[in-house]
């Protein structure tokens, strides 16, 4: 108890909890829709786009929120309209060339940082630094979160239809292309809030890891969704509390908790776990038609 | 967005026996284009809700192209599709399509009746309350496939026959007329066949229009009121027994 209000005492730590906890759930809850998509390489390099985004922002505006929403945002269409563009009608396929364009930005981000002589903030933007953020920061997150969860509830039916099948939502009136654009949209936003508490590299775990859990357990699209934004919500809030004990970092802990609860689903999952595949394999199968 | 047609939250859809006499779908003259490549020539059929067409025609033959068309998932480069007596220029949840199995993700965390709730979508929209009328035509849709006591089952969880049966309730549950199926046999073993043409033949007596890609040659007789032969071009339409003759089947899958 008392460990627990000693962490409470400082307003950073109640703010890193705070962040925590709707930059947790704002993830796991969108990470089901990149899981349901299949989407998770797609999102791992659209997160590489976000930190050269960043730095152009800075570049050309100064470093601010609203520059890094920009930069990022342009950066992240920028390559991924741009690799999208080079596969169709070429021999690429659209991995190659997003993992070219994304990199090669990645590196250009690195440079201008390094001009701008904020290098020595780099470790913030890749791993995050959820204890050094402000109340304008908690504001903009809340803004931003609030208004990627009204446009996932509102749009939740004609998204899970596109998400089942192109085809059926196409026939039933859903128009597919604004679909795919909307959920990029989503997950351009939820990553920049993102950056600041766990990093351009480790925001991945957080989006996909809770997710991607429940998906060994649920056969419901919205229980996955749901319970993907408490884990990541729980998850995050706990990991600031045991970075604190342990003085390790926050982002670290969080997406090293995730991998861990993660894998540990995998094993114990009786339908698409290891454990139940081994049960499986060792029990003579009914022949189903 | 489709609205609400008020005929259609009616329980019972399809009015074959009414003045109007059953609803009657056209294609006219319909050229399909990927690129350069030509998939449909000049097409053209006409058929009515209460029928079963079957589709055939070797690989490349236009089967898929020719439904995709018709449902607009594809568009057509020349020529047009009238139902109901008009040109069918913006979707209807009246047509359905069901895909070839290959383009499912099975693995989809949803059970059947989920995947039954997802064909009121034309219904409920983007806004409304899932309401007691839709949950009534999902549970109508489940029973009339004989899917009810699989219902809560995930889709990957059931066998090749109960998966289309759950497809085809899907489309019931969005009050298609008609059904537009890919391969629906394929991979069936012998007793899920039986049931599948057993509940076609059913629902078409029952108003709705089915028309299937097929490639089972022998089994078109048993099955379907109606036999399309595609060979990028019409081959031939009309009832089994004039459509597959010799000089039919060669002019479509010969040479």
């Amino acid at each position: 108890m008392t460990t627990t209000q000693h962490v409470l005492d400082y307003a950073f730590n109640q703010r890193a909890i705070l962040a925590g906890a709707m930059i947790g759930f704002l993830n796991g809850y969108l990470g089901g829709y990149v899981v349901l998509r299949r989407a998770a390489l797609f999102a791992g390099e659209l997160s590489h786009t976000l930190f050269p985004g960043i730095a152009l922002g800075a570049l050309l505006a100064g470093l601010n929120p609203l520059s890094a929403l920009v930069g990022a945002t342009v950066m992240a269409l920028v390559v991924g309209l741009g690799a999208q563009g080079m596969a169709s009608g070429s021999r690429l396929d659209h991995n190659t060339t997003l993992a070219i364009l994304a990199t090669a930005a990645f590196g250009g981000g690195l440079l201008v940082l390094r001009h701008l002589g904020l290098y020595v903030r780099l470790e913030d933007y890749l791993f995050g630094n959820i204890l050094g953020l402000s109340d304008f920061d908690l504001w903009f997150t809340f803004g931003v979160g609030l208004l990627t969860m009204v446009a996932l509830l509102a749009w939740q039916r004609p998204l899970l239809l596109f998400l089942f099948s192109r085809d059926v939502a196409s026939t039933q009136g859903v128009s597919v292309v604004r679909m795919d654009f909307l959920l990029a949209a989503l997950l351009v936003l939820t990553m920049i809030t993102s950056l600041q508490a766990v990093g351009a590299i480790l925001t991945l775990g957080l989006l996909v890891a809770p997710a991607a859990t429940l998906y060994l357990f649920l056969e419901s699209p919205r229980g996955i969704l749901w319970g993907g934004g408490l884990i990541g919500a729980v998850v995050s809030v706990g990991a600031v509390f045991l970075s604190n004990w342990w003085n390790v970092q926050t982002g670290a802990t969080i997406v090293l908790l995730l991998g861990g609860i993660f894998v540990a689903a995998y094993v114990v999952s009786p339908q698409y776990g290891l454990l139940g595949q081994l049960r499986r394999r060792l029990r003579p199968r009914h022949g189903g038609v | 967005m489709d609205a609400v047609d008020p005929i259609h939250a009616m329980p019972h859809v399809h009015e074959t026996g009414s003045d109007a006499g059953p609803h009657a779908l056209a294609v006219r003259g319909l050229h399909v284009h990927y690129g350069q490549v030509c998939a449909l020539h000049n097409v053209s059929f006409q058929t009515c809700c209460g029928r079963t067409v079957a589709l055939v025609g070797g690989n490349g033959a236009g089967k898929s192209s020719l439904m995709k068309a018709i449902v607009g998932l594809t568009p057509s480069t020349a020529g047009s599709v009238w139902w109901r007596g008009r040109p069918l220029e913006v979707r209807t949840h009246e047509i359905a399509y069901l895909p070839q199995r290959e383009r499912i993700d099975w693995n989809f965390p949803i059970t059947v009746r989920g995947l039954v709730e997802m064909g009121r979508y034309a219904h409920v929209g983007v806004w409304h309350k899932f309401a007691a009328v839709d949950r009534a035509a999902v549970e109508r849709a489940l029973s009339t496939m004989r899917m009810v006591e699989f219902a809560n089952r995930q889709i990957n969880a059931l066998s090749g026959g109960q998966q289309q049966r759950a497809f085809i309730a899907r489309a019931l549950a969005q009050e298609a007329h008609v059904l537009l199926l890919d391969e629906p046999y394929a991979g069936l073993d012998q007793p899920s066949q039986e049931i599948l043409t057993t509940l076609l033949k059913e629902l078409a007596h029952n108003g709705s229009l089915i028309i299937a890609a097929h490639h089972d040659l022998r089994s078109i007789g048993g099955i379907f009121d109606e036999v399309l032969m595609l060979n990028r071009e019409s081959v031939a339409f009309g009832a089994p027994r004039d459509v597959m003759t010799d000089a039919n089947l060669n002019r479509a899958f010969g040479g």
